[in-house]
């Protein structure tokens, strides 16, 4: 029989631990690091130029968000990481040990076209390089994580389920601390054909600032994006012993599946709105007590209609929503971590970002509560929830509430 | 109080065979016979369904084929957790692309791209198991999709019975899927293709799952080569059928307690 490493008695959670971030980094279209990409964000910038990382004149789409950093690929998506890591850790470096793990979000890298033009095969080390561990990897190995590491590979839902995982882990007792976040690299050649392909792009070659519209009648699709997300999770209680600064608490976790099409979600939005709704419960609140919602709104025509009926369907009146992939375009396996960091800091600051390009909002998306410009909440917003939602019909959301010890 | 966790069926493709036949001897190599429609893989589905997919979603659904009890469980009750590897998609279907592009980028572009087909894309999601499984069983719960190599499927099988014994789901499909035949020059030595899952529920019907712990990797079995995500999956439910060959049926591949 396959070994099982049982937990011992010791770490059987009987009551639920609370869960707590401690800091934060993401590498991002708007800018590298988190304070360049906040102000950026709520000043409704724009991340989304002609695509310069490749001669793209040929391409049907010839834009994207592409990340001021160096590199491509494999290489360019573990520098993401790494950039992203090291802004968390600026404060301080977890103990390494069997009580610090490792949960990421993300897919493969995508292969250069130069690879596919060779006869010979890519080497092993090439190839493990591509793998979507690859980065949660090399952060294992660099902090000297010893406990749970995991890779969640579900298209645009892998960070929010990541983040989702790590808060599981900590409160079970596995660990007191997670690296939780995602990273991906979307602006290549197979990318840009693939998703093209789908119709799932906007094609706006003539105005790429105006190309990222969530909720827009006149949008047309969504525009590839990039970067990284990280997040230190903690147990309150350990978090509190150390003298930590508590920036929230993430109170809620969801997710559900669409069990509908790979490409599509349901029109009625019942797997996001379940997703919610799950995560709403499991923090012990109503639909009520949610000040501001971050949208996965794609800026495609079937998600941001489908999601917005889900968020009708469980809260009922308007909230502020806003889909800041307006801004930075869709960073698919990065996505979840980048908006729950920006959740985050719409706690800290008490301020809403607002979507960008949204300016006639699609009727067939109902009354919303579009934040259209960055709104203060004046010290009344106390959660937050973010959205996630994938290919292949994964749902992940993730509620944050204002710590009780900040 | 954490749940007890119960097995109702599992599958198994290896090797050395489909159900039954799949305890015998390990060795590297294809599964022998698979025929995915006979496993109740959608015809329609298949141009976008690599190999590995495809062995994936008939090892769902040979496991739920023989869980008794299972369709009665509400859709939001039940979950699909799934260990796999990238999948590239099948390398024909950039060939004509790449052949018209005759190495240079340029022309990848302007005459390579019309050749490639429109769900390329699509055949190549790292989730295609979970997506395409979960439409078909309607399995609307907890969910998850881990590559991590070898230990992705060991992930999904720990993360199943936690979901499980935490109440998060009342159904769990759990396993591994993988290919890696033609892969022996990247992986340095011997491959093979598979599937396991298993079905779990809470409460006292079926055997009790050993422990509510993290599956390591110690007990893959050498003899298959590389098995990658569906490694532990596949010798998991060999140890566990091995000590209950006596008191299980086999039915296309899987067995039910």
């Amino acid at each position: 029989m396959p070994s099982w490493r049982a937990f011992g008695p010791d770490t059987r959670v009987t009551s639920r631990r609370r869960v707590v971030v401690t800091a934060v980094g993401m590498v991002t279209p708007l800018g590298v690091g988190v304070e360049r990409t906040w102000r950026a964000t709520l000043a409704g910038e724009n991340g989304v130029r002609p695509i310069q990382r490749f001669d793209a004149s040929d391409y049907p789409v010839r834009f994207a968000a592409e990340v001021d950093v160096p590199g491509s690929g494999a290489t360019l998506k573990q520098a993401l990481a790494m950039l992203a890591l090291d802004e968390a850790l600026a404060s301080g470096v977890p103990a390494p040990g069997s009580r610090l793990g490792v949960c990421l979000g993300s897919e493969a890298a995508r292969p250069p076209l130069e690879w596919l033009f060779r006869t010979t095969p890519p080497a092993g080390e090439e190839i493990a390089a591509l793998a979507p561990d690859a980065p949660t990897r090399m952060i294992a190995r660099r902090l000297g994580a010893l406990g749970p590491r995991s890779t969640v590979s579900t298209a645009c839902t892998s960070s929010s389920q990541a983040i989702g995982e790590a808060v599981l882990r900590i409160r079970r007792g596995e660990v007191d601390t997670m690296i939780a976040g995602g990273v991906d690299v979307l602006s290549e050649p197979l990318m840009v054909v693939g998703f093209s392909k789908l119709g799932a792009l906007s094609t706006r070659n003539d105005a790429p600032e105006h190309a990222s519209r969530p909720f827009d009648l006149h949008r047309d699709g969504f525009v590839l994006g990039e970067g990284a997300g990280m997040l230190v999770l903690e147990e309150r209680e350990h978090a509190i012993a150390r003298g930590a600064s508590i920036l929230a608490e993430v109170t809620g976790y969801g997710c559900s599946c669409n069990a509908w099409r790979i490409t599509d979600s349901p029109p009625d939005g019942r797997g996001a709105a379940a997703a919610m709704l799950d995560a709403v419960t499991d923090a012990g609140l109503t639909p009520d007590d949610i000040g501001y919602i971050n949208a996965h709104g794609t800026s495609t025509p079937q998600n941001d209609h489908s999601e917005s009926q889900a968020i009708h369907r469980v809260f009922g009146k308007p909230v502020p929503v806003s889909s800041t992939k307006g801004q930075m375009g869709h960073l698919v396996a990065a996505c979840g971590a980048v908006e729950a960091i920006l959740c985050v800091l719409a706690l800290r600051d008490q301020v809403v970002p607002p979507t960008r390009n949204l300016v006639t909002p699609d009727p067939a998306c109902g009354d919303l509560d579009h934040v259209l410009v960055a709104r203060p909440t004046h010290g009344l917003l106390r959660h937050t929830l973010t959205n996630a939602f994938g290919f292949g019909g994964s749902n992940g959301s993730l509620v944050f509430s204002m710590s009780d010890t900040s | 109080m954490p749940r007890h966790v119960r097995i109702i069926g599992a599958s198994l493709f290896c090797p050395a065979g489909i159900g039954i036949f799949g305890l015998g001897p390990a060795s590297p190599g294809a599964v022998p016979g698979f025929d995915p429609i006979a496993c109740g893989v959608p015809r329609k589905h298949l141009k976008t369904m690599t190999r590995a997919v495809q062995l994936g979603v008939a090892g769902v659904n040979a496991a739920l084929a023989v869980a008794p009890g299972w369709a009665e469980i509400r859709p939001e009750r039940r979950g699909l957790f799934v260990g796999a590897s990238p999948q590239a998609g099948d390398a024909e279907d950039l060939a004509a692309a790449l052949a018209a592009a005759g190495g240079d980028p340029g022309r990848f572009a302007r005459e390579g791209v019309s050749l490639i087909p429109p769900l390329w894309l699509v055949k190549g999601l790292s989730n295609n198991v979970l997506g395409y499984a979960s439409a078909q069983h309607d399995l609307r719960g907890d969910n998850g999709n881990w590559c991590d190599g070898q230990l992705g499927g060991a992930i999904a099988l720990a993360q199943a019975v936690h979901a499980i014994a935490e109440g998060r789901v009342d159904l769990a499909i759990a396993g591994g899927a993988d290919a890696l035949l033609g892969a022996e020059s990247v992986v340095g030595g011997p491959c093979a293709e598979g599937a396991a899952f298993i079905v779990l529920v809470a409460g006292e019907r079926g055997d009790a799952v050993v422990t509510a712990g993290i599956p390591s990797e110690d007990g893959v079995e050498e003899g298959f080569g590389a098995l990658g995500a569906a490694a532990v999956p596949v010798a998991w439910v060999r140890s566990w059928l091995t000590d209950r060959r006596a008191d299980v049926g086999g039915v296309r591949g899987a067995w039910s307690s």
